[in-house]
C-alpha cells in the first residue's frame, strides 16, 4: 500500500528549526503559533497581529488595519479592536523543549548520575566489591587467608596484594600516577619486557618468600602475576599462558644465558626434586640442559628424553610383557588385559605399585612341592626363605595340622612320608635351597614332583632365579637377591593423568605386546602425544597441561603476614 | 553511486586490515610484553575519545576538521574496530567484577545501539519513501491536525445532507480518537498492519448500514484514514530514527567517565601488574 501524503510545505518563513531548544506548546496540536517561544522557554505569544494605524489625509482618527500574514490566513475579517489590538489573541502556551533539547539534558543527567554511581562505588561501604575486578581463586579464599585478611587494609583484606588500598581515592590515584610507567607514560608500554618483576609481585613474595622455584640455572626472576591472574573467579587461578614459558624458553638468548649460567653450577644443584616416598626413573641431566629454543610441543619441543638418549629400564626383575599379553596366560580363564596389574590409584592419575602379593602370587605362587602346594616358602628376604626350608618338618606338621590331623601318630607319620619323597627327589636341604633360589626353568618342577596328568592353569615355581637375579654373595653364605626397583614415575618433568586418557586403549601408546625385556621403556614417544597434543589433534597442547613452572625444592612455607 | 562502493569498499577494506594487523600482531605484543592488554586498553580509549569527540565535531564547523560525511565513516569503521580491540583487551573473558562487569554492559549498550543506529540509518529512509513520501518530521503534528480536521467535517457533513448520523456516530466511536495523535507506534516499526486492517473491515461493516451520499462519505474517510495511518507511519519510524541516540549518546559519556575511572583503577591497583 502506499498512500502518499500531501507534498510538504517548505516555505522558509515557516520551516522549523529542530535545534532549537524550545518550541510551541502548541506543536502537537498542529497549530503552533508563529511566534514561538523565546529562548529561554517562555510563551511570547500576544496576538495573531500587531494592527497599525492607518491615516489618510485629512483623517484624523485614522483606521487599524490587521497584519496578518497571508501564509496565517490574511487580515482577518472582524479586524482589530477600536483600541488598535487585535481582535485574536494567541492562547498562551506552556513551551515544551524540542527533542534535541532532551536529548542534551539527558545527557547531562545520566552524566551526573554515573559520576554519582561511580562515587557512592568509591566512597560507599561496599567500595571493595564495588572495585574488585571479581573473586580471588581458591588459593587465595582459604580459612587462613580468611582468617588474616580482616587485619589487612580493606575489608575484603585487598592491601595483602595492593598498596593503594591502603588509602581511599585519593591514595588510589597518587598510587596510579606513581606507577611505571604511568597513565600519562604509555609510550613506555612496549619497552617492557615479558615477564619483569614488578611492584605487585613484592606483595607475592611477602607470603611466598623466595623465588629459587624453578631451575637453578634461571636468569631472572619472573613475574608472579604475569603468570598468576588472581581475579578471575572463585576456582582455581587459570593456568599459566604459553607466552609466558615461551619469553624464556623460546628466546634464544635468554636460553643462552641460561645454558651459561647452568654450566658453572655443580651437578648436585639440580638434583632438587622431592620424591615424597616415590620411586623416580633418574635420567642423566643432557650437556646442554634443557635450554633448547622451542615454540610449541607440536612442532619444535624436544623429544622425551626416554626416547632422545634411548634410555632403558634397569630394573633386575625378568618380566615379559609380550608373553602376558599373548593370550597364553590366564587368570581366573581369562587373558591377561593391562588392567589385570596395573590399576589406577584413588585420584586415577597414576598406577598402584605393582607388588608381588597383589599382582603375581595368584599365578607366581611359590609351589616347592607339588604334593603339597599349600606349602610355600615366604616371598622376599632369601634368609627367612632358608629358615622356612630349614623348618620344613615343622611346616609339614603345620600343615598336616591345618589339614585336620588331630591324631599325633598321624601327623608324624604325614611328616615322614612327606620329607621322604622330597628326599627321593632332592637328595637332601642343600640340593633343595640350590635349586629354589637358581632354578631358571620351570618345566623341572614337573620332573622333580608333580604327577604327569597334574596340569595347573597357574605358572609352576622353577626358582627365584626365574624372575630375579640371584647370584652369590649374601650375608651368611645366602644368595644375593637384586632388589627390584620399579620407579613409579618415569617423566618426572611433566605430569600424565591416565584417567582423563582412558577414552584411548593402553596399546594405542604403550608397545607392550610387543616388549619382551624388562629393559625396554614402554613410555610413548612425544609422536604418540602430538597425535592428539596438537593443532591437528584439536587437543590442547599449552606447556601448563603437562608441566608446572614451580619445581618445589623444598617444603614451601607461606608466611602470612600481619602487617 | 559508482563512488559510493567504492567508498564502502575503502572502509570496509581499512576496518578488515587493521582487524587482521591487529589480532596477529596481538599475540606478538603478549610474548614480548606482558602489557599487551595495556596497550590494546589504550588504543581502545584513544579510538572512544575520538569516536566520542564525532558529536562535538559537528558542533564546531568553523574548525577545518574535515567534512562531517567523512568523520560518520569513520565513527561507524572505527566503532565497529573497537569491537576487536575490546575482544582482545578482555581476552575473550566474561567480567567478573562489578565494576567491570559494569564498564562491560555499558560498552555493550553503546555498540549495540550505534549498530542498530546504522542499521536503521540506512534502512529506514527507504521504507519511509517507498510507503509514503516525504514527510518533514516537524511538520507531522501539522498535518496530523489538518487530516482530523477534514475527517470531522466530513463526518458531520453527512448529518445535513443523508440526514442521517451513522456515520458520524462511527466516527465518534471508532474514528475520533485514531486521528486524535501518533498511534500504534509498534506496530509501524514493525511493519505489522493488523490495527489499519482492523479498522477498514470495521468501515466495510458499516457499509452495508449506509446509503449512497454516506457511502461516499465512507470511502473519503477510508482514504483519510489510510493517509493518517502512513503518517503515523512516518512519525514511529523518523522519531525512532531520533530516538536511539537517546541511548547512544549519554551512555557513551557515561561510558567514557567509567573508562576514565577505570585506568585509575588498573593503574592504582596493579602498580604494574597486567
Amino acid at each position: 500500500m502506499n498512500d502518499q501524503l500531501p507534498s510538504p510545505d517548505f516555505d522558509r518563513s515557516r520551516y522549523e528549526r529542530p535545534n532549537q531548544d524550545w518550541e510551541c506548546g502548541w506543536t502537537c496540536n498542529g497549530c503552533p503559533c508563529r511566534i514561538g517561544p523565546s529562548p529561554t522557554g517562555d510563551c511570547r505569544a500576544t496576538a495573531e497581529c500587531r494592527p497599525v494605524l492607518e491615516k489618510k489625509e485629512g483623517e484624523e482618527k485614522g483606521r487599524w488595519r490587521c497584519t496578518r500574514p497571508k501564509e496565517h490566513g490574511g487580515p482577518c475579517s472582524d479586524g482589530p479592536l477600536p483600541d488598535g489590538s487585535c481582535a485574536c489573541p494567541i492562547p498562551t502556551c506552556q513551551p515544551r523543549r524540542s527533542l534535541r533539547n532532551q536529548r542534551g539534558r539527558l545527557c547531562m543527567a545520566i552524566t551526573a548520575a554515573t559520576l554519582a554511581l561511580l562515587l557512592i562505588g568509591f566512597f560507599g561501604p561496599w567500595r571493595w566489591q564495588f572495585i574488585s575486578a571479581g573473586p580471588v581463586s581458591s588459593h587465595h579464599h582459604g580459612v587462613v587467608f580468611s582468617q588474616l585478611r580482616h587485619s589487612w587494609p580493606g575489608d575484603e583484606g585487598c592491601g595483602a596484594c595492593h598498596s593503594a588500598a591502603h588509602g581511599d581515592l585519593r591514595e588510589w590515584v597518587r598510587a596510579a600516577f606513581s606507577a611505571h610507567p604511568g597513565p600519562l607514560q604509555p609510550q613506555q608500554l612496549p619497552g617492557i619486557n615479558a615477564g619483569e618483576m614488578t611492584g605487585l609481585d613484592r606483595h607475592c613474595l611477602a607470603c611466598h618468600p623466595g623465588h629459587a622455584f624453578h631451575q637453578p640455572n634461571v636468569t631472572r626472576d619472573h613475574s608472579c602475576s604475569a603468570c598468576h591472574r588472581e581475579h578471575q573467579g572463585p576456582g582455581r587461578m587459570p593456568a599459566p599462558r604459553d607466552t609466558q614459558c615461551l619469553s624464556c624458553h623460546g628466546n634464544g638468548s635468554v636460553m643462552e644465558a641460561s645454558l651459561k649460567k647452568g654450566e658453572q653450577l655443580p651437578a648436585t644443584a639440580f638434583n632438587f626434586r622431592q620424591t615424597s616416598g616415590r620411586v623416580f626413573y633418574h635420567v642423566p641431566r643432557p650437556e646442554q640442559g634443557y635450554t633448547k629454543v622451542f615454540k610449541s610441543f607440536a612442532d619444535d619441543h624436544p623429544e622425551f628424553q626416554l626416547h632422545s638418549q634411548r634410555l632403558t629400564d634397569t630394573n633386575s626383575l625378568r618380566f615379559n610383557h609380550s608373553l602376558h599379553l599373548s593370550g597364553l596366560v590366564k587368570l581366573n580363564g581369562q587373558a591377561l588385559e593391562c588392567a589385570s596389574c596395573h590399576q589406577p590409584d584413588a585420584a586415577g592419575a597414576h598406577f598402584q605399585a605393582i607388588t608381588y602379593a597383589k599382582h603375581c602370587q595368584s599365578c607366581h605362587a611359590l609351589q616347592f612341592d607339588a604334593r603339597n602346594p599349600q606349602l610355600r616358602p615366604p616371598h622376599g628376604d632369601p634368609a627367612n626363605v632358608r629358615a622356612f626350608l630349614r623348618s620344613l618338618p615343622t611346616q609339614y606338621a603345620d600343615l598336616a595340622r591345618r589339614s585336620g590331623m588331630t591324631a599325633q601318630p598321624d601327623t608324624e607319620k604325614f611328616v615322614t612320608e612327606q620329607m621322604r619323597h622330597l628326599r627321593e627327589r632332592v637328595m637332601n636341604g642343600e640340593n633343595l635351597e640350590q635349586q629354589i633360589f637358581f632354578a631358571t626353568d620351570p618345566s623341572r618342577q614337573l620332573a622333580v614332583g608333580a604327577a604327569p596328568s597334574q596340569i595347573s592353569a597357574r605358572a609352576r615355581f622353577a626358582g627365584c632365579a626365574y624372575c630375579h637375579e640371584v647370584g652369590p654373595g649374601g650375608v651368611d653364605g645366602l644368595p644375593r637377591i637384586a632388589p627390584v626397583i620399579t620407579p613409579d614415575r618415569w617423566l618426572i618433568r611433566g605430569e600424565f593423568h591416565h584417567a582423563k586418557h582412558a577414552i584411548v586403549a593402553c596399546k594405542e601408546c604403550h608397545t607392550a605386546a610387543t616388549s619382551r625385556q624388562t629393559s625396554d621403556i614402554l613410555i610413548p614417544s612425544k609422536k604418540s602425544c602430538t597425535e592428539c597434543h596438537s593443532p591437528q589433534g584439536g587437543v590442547a597442547q599449552n606447556c601448563s597441561t603437562c608441566h608446572s613452572y614451580h619445581t618445589v625444592h623444598a617444603p614451601h612455607a607461606h608466611q602470612h603476614v600481619v602487617r | 553511486m559508482k563512488g559510493f562502493v567504492r567508498r564502502r569498499l575503502l572502509w570496509v577494506g581499512l576496518l578488515v586490515a587493521a582487524t587482521v594487523s591487529v589480532v596477529s600482531v596481538f599475540p606478538v605484543w603478549a610474548g614480548a610484553t606482558t602489557r599487551a592488554a595495556y596497550l590494546t586498553g589504550w588504543l581502545l580509549f584513544g579510538l572512544m575519545v575520538l569516536l566520542t569527540g564525532y558529536n562535538w565535531f559537528k558542533k564546531i564547523p568553523y574548525l577545518p576538521l574535515g567534512r562531517s560525511e567523512l568523520w560518520l565513516q569513520f565513527h561507524i569503521y572505527a566503532g565497529l574496530f573497537t569491537g576487536v580491540l575490546f575482544f582482545l583487551h578482555v581476552g575473550g573473558r566474561w567480567p567478573t567484577g562489578w565494576f567491570e562487569l559494569g564498564l562491560t554492559i555499558l560498552y555493550a549498550i553503546v555498540m549495540a545501539s550505534g549498530v542498530l543506529g546504522i542499521f536503521i540509518s540506512r534502512g529506514w529512509p527507504k521504507r519511509l519513501t517507498a510507503r509514503s513520501g516525504e514527510v518533514p518530521f516537524e511538520r507531522i503534528p501539522v498535518i496530523r491536525r489538518e487530516l482530523r480536521e477534514r475527517a470531522e467535517a466530513l463526518a458531520l457533513s453527512t448529518v445535513p445532507e443523508a440526514k442521517s448520523a451513522t456515520v458520524a456516530e462511527f466516527y465518534l466511536r471508532r474514528v475520533h480518537d485514531f486521528f486524535g495523535g501518533p498511534r500504534h507506534f509498534f506496530s509501524h516499526l514493525f511493519e505489522i498492519r493488523l490495527p489499519l486492517n482492523a479498522l477498514q473491515n470495521d468501515f466495510t461493516d458499516l457499509k452495508r448500514f449506509l446509503n449512497e451520499r454516506e457511502r461516499q462519505v465512507a470511502e473519503q474517510l477510508v482514504a483519510l484514514v489510510r493517509q493518517k495511518d502512513s503518517l503515523d507511519y512516518q512519525h514511529a519510524l523518523q522519531l525512532t530514527l531520533r530516538l536511539w541516540l537517546f541511548i547512544h549518546i549519554p551512555i557513551t559519556y557515561s561510558l567514557m567517565l567509567w573508562a576514565i575511572a577505570h585506568i585509575v583503577l588498573v593503574y592504582g591497583f596493579s602498580a604494574g601488574a597486567r
